[in-house]
């Protein structure tokens, strides 16, 4: 072997490295799509905006149109939804997050959560950015954005507001809440939006809030396969709970979801800067405080603890208020005025109190054992 | 014979040899040959491709992508061949609508510390494939990263949280919580009735659940 390369050699180094350049770059295919990055001019704070608009349409939909009105009609609503033998539906906050989850499929690179400074989960409380930023998002509510220090990530947060007594009642009930006076119009907490680039296309912005309405379609969908499976079911069509005991279906919801908000929402897509403004402007007034129809009394709460696995039904008036199989170690509440009627399918299976209570001897609260029918 | 016939028939030898052994091991049926290691429990009869799927673009695209890397034109190399395994990948079979922890949730700002920590954003943090496990995380104390401040009003548990997070005793979280929330097993109300360490050790390593049986299996879904 000699010691330097001949000229023969260099040639060859040469002529390959030439070849190679000209297959790499020169004559080179379109860069793959995923490493192209497609910018565009509308700034991701914008888009955010739309997509929190469309989740308070949303939001708002659910928590006055379905489930206050529905649990007037035996609907139950609570934190164990997910669970395979609750007969119940997702609170507001849990409907939210049930989106979110879904979201992250719908929208790579999208996400969506909901924090507070007083989560029932201490788990969920914000630390960090998201506390100081909270801090300046509570006195007015005027959206917050800035660029995530760990990830380099475009993040935006919106005030999330009591939107009804259901937030409120669940919130200042439950039996974790570190905050128990909650109103409706307060803020909550707050939602946060990321997105890994500060503009996108008008295609991409377009996409994601297309995304967005799927994943409140899958929700929506994913609770009422659930409600079809209720001992008592309710009727699923074209009417409203308000009506009866009824849900709309999942393309009645989402129309109407579209009709409130398709307005605003292509208004903001036709013009950016101004949907910029109205993330950026001062917040709605809260609702007026007192509902139309006020809410039960507080202190008109069962509490109803499984001591094992059991079926039970709750009525006020023939009205059925609860259908659920709890397990063993469950809990449920229901708030109403007397007479209840419980009806059980095993005796001694729960511990039952009212108004804070064991209902020993209460004859406006009947029990009564049996299967239920 | 001379030297530079001799070079030559060795060179060749090595091309054909080399060449019938990448493709043995290329061969239907002889992926384990070339594997990094077993596969982890519950995953035995899944084909390589459940998870390693083929990457996006032309061979030349992909290789015109991690020159144009190196080169300082693109800030990312595309993959080559097949493309990195995911969250994706995974939750194509467990994706379970009930996670306590799914991993989305650790892509939230106020996670930073935990990502930094144990990447729980990512399922091969502690479910590393090829291992011949189940979990693959060594500490059993993760809980930490994020529940140092927990706060429970009306503690059903005979000795209280509070007590347990203050003592630092984080080894007890597993012992009555099922981490994914995927098994029927209710906690316990008293700590001395908690799964031992060494039997959540055993699960880690592929034996039976302490917690009970599945609530959800994992599913067949498309790939």
């Amino acid at each position: 072997m000699k010691g330097r390369p001949t000229w023969r050699s260099a040639l060859l180094i040469v002529s390959l490295t030439a070849v190679l350049g000209v297959y790499l770059f020169v004559q080179a295919p379109p860069p793959l799509a995923a490493a192209a990055e497609e910018t565009g001019t509308i700034p991701v704070k914008t888009v955010f905006a739309l997509l929190e608009h469309e989740n308070d349409v949303a939001r708002q939909m659910w928590t006055e149109e379905i489930v206050e009105p529905a649990r007037l009609r035996g609907l139950v609503f609570d934190e164990h939804w997910r669970e395979p033998n609750s007969a119940s539906g997702p609170l507001p906050a849990l409907f939210l997050r049930e989106t979110a989850s879904q979201l992250e499929y719908a929208a790579p690179g999208l996400r969506l959560f909901l924090g507070s400074e007083h989560p029932i989960n201490s788990a969920n409380r914000f630390t960090g950015d998201q506390s100081t930023y909270f801090a300046r998002l509570s006195p007015d509510g005027a959206p917050q954005f800035f660029v995530d220090a760990s990830t380099g990530t475009q993040t935006a947060m919106f005030a999330d507001r009591a939107v009804g007594p259901a937030c409120v009642q669940c919130h200042n009930e439950h039996r974790e809440s570190p905050k128990t006076d909650w109103a409706v119009g307060d803020i909550m907490g707050a939602t946060t939006w990321m997105y890994p680039q500060a503009t996108v296309s008008t295609a991409r912005a377009l996409e994601m809030v297309e995304a967005l309405r799927r994943s409140i379609r899958g929700t929506y969908a994913t609770y009422l396969e659930k409600a079809a499976t209720f001992d008592d079911p309710p009727r699923i069509g074209d009417g409203w709970p308000k009506q009866g005991r009824q849900l709309p279906s999942v393309d009645d919801f989402m129309r109407e979801l579209s009709l409130r908000a398709s307005p605003k929402t292509l208004s903001g897509l036709l013009q950016p800067n101004t949907a910029e403004l109205v993330a950026e402007a001062p917040p709605p007034a809260p609702p007026p405080p007192a509902p139309p129809v006020p809410p039960p009394p507080k202190d008109d709460v069962l509490v109803i603890r499984a001591k094992r696995s059991t079926k039970v039904t709750v009525e006020h008036d023939g009205v059925r208020l609860v259908v659920a199989r709890l397990r063993t170690g469950a809990m449920t509440s229901v708030t109403s005025p007397p007479p209840l009627r419980v009806q059980l399918d095993e005796p001694d299976s729960v511990a039952l109190e009212y108004r804070g209570k064991p209902i020993a001897e209460r004859d406006d609260i009947e029990i009564v054992d049996g299967t239920m029918p | 014979m001379k030297l530079v016939v001799r070079r030559r028939i060795g060179m060749a030898t090595g091309i054909v040899v080399g060449g019938a052994i990448v493709a043995a091991l290329c061969a239907p049926g002889c992926e384990h040959l070339h594997a990094p290691g077993p596969m982890n429990a519950g995953h035995a009869t899944l084909e390589c491709e459940r998870c390693h799927r083929e990457a996006p673009g032309s061979v030349r695209q992909q290789l015109q992508s991690v020159a144009r890397t190196w080169v300082g034109l693109d800030d990312h190399a595309a993959d080559v061949g097949f493309r990195s395994v995911s969250n994706r990948e995974c939750t194509s079979c467990h994706d379970r609508p009930n996670d306590r922890h799914p991993t989305s949730r650790f892509l939230e700002p106020r996670f930073a510390e935990a990502r930094a920590a144990i990447a729980p954003e990512r399922c091969d943090s502690c479910h590393r494939e090829h291992e011949g496990v189940r979990v693959t995380i060594v500490e059993t104390t993760y809980c930490r990263h994020c529940h140092g401040e927990l706060v429970v009003k009306q503690d059903p548990l005979d000795v209280p949280h509070a007590e347990l997070v203050r003592d630092a005793r984080w080894e007890t979280c597993l012992g009555c919580h099922d981490f994914h929330g995927n098994h029927a097993a209710q906690p316990p109300q008293r700590l001395d009735e908690a799964i031992p360490v060494a039997r959540i050790r055993e699960y880690f390593d592929g034996g039976p659940s302490p917690y009970g049986a599945p609530v959800l299996r994992a599913e067949e879904n498309t790939p």
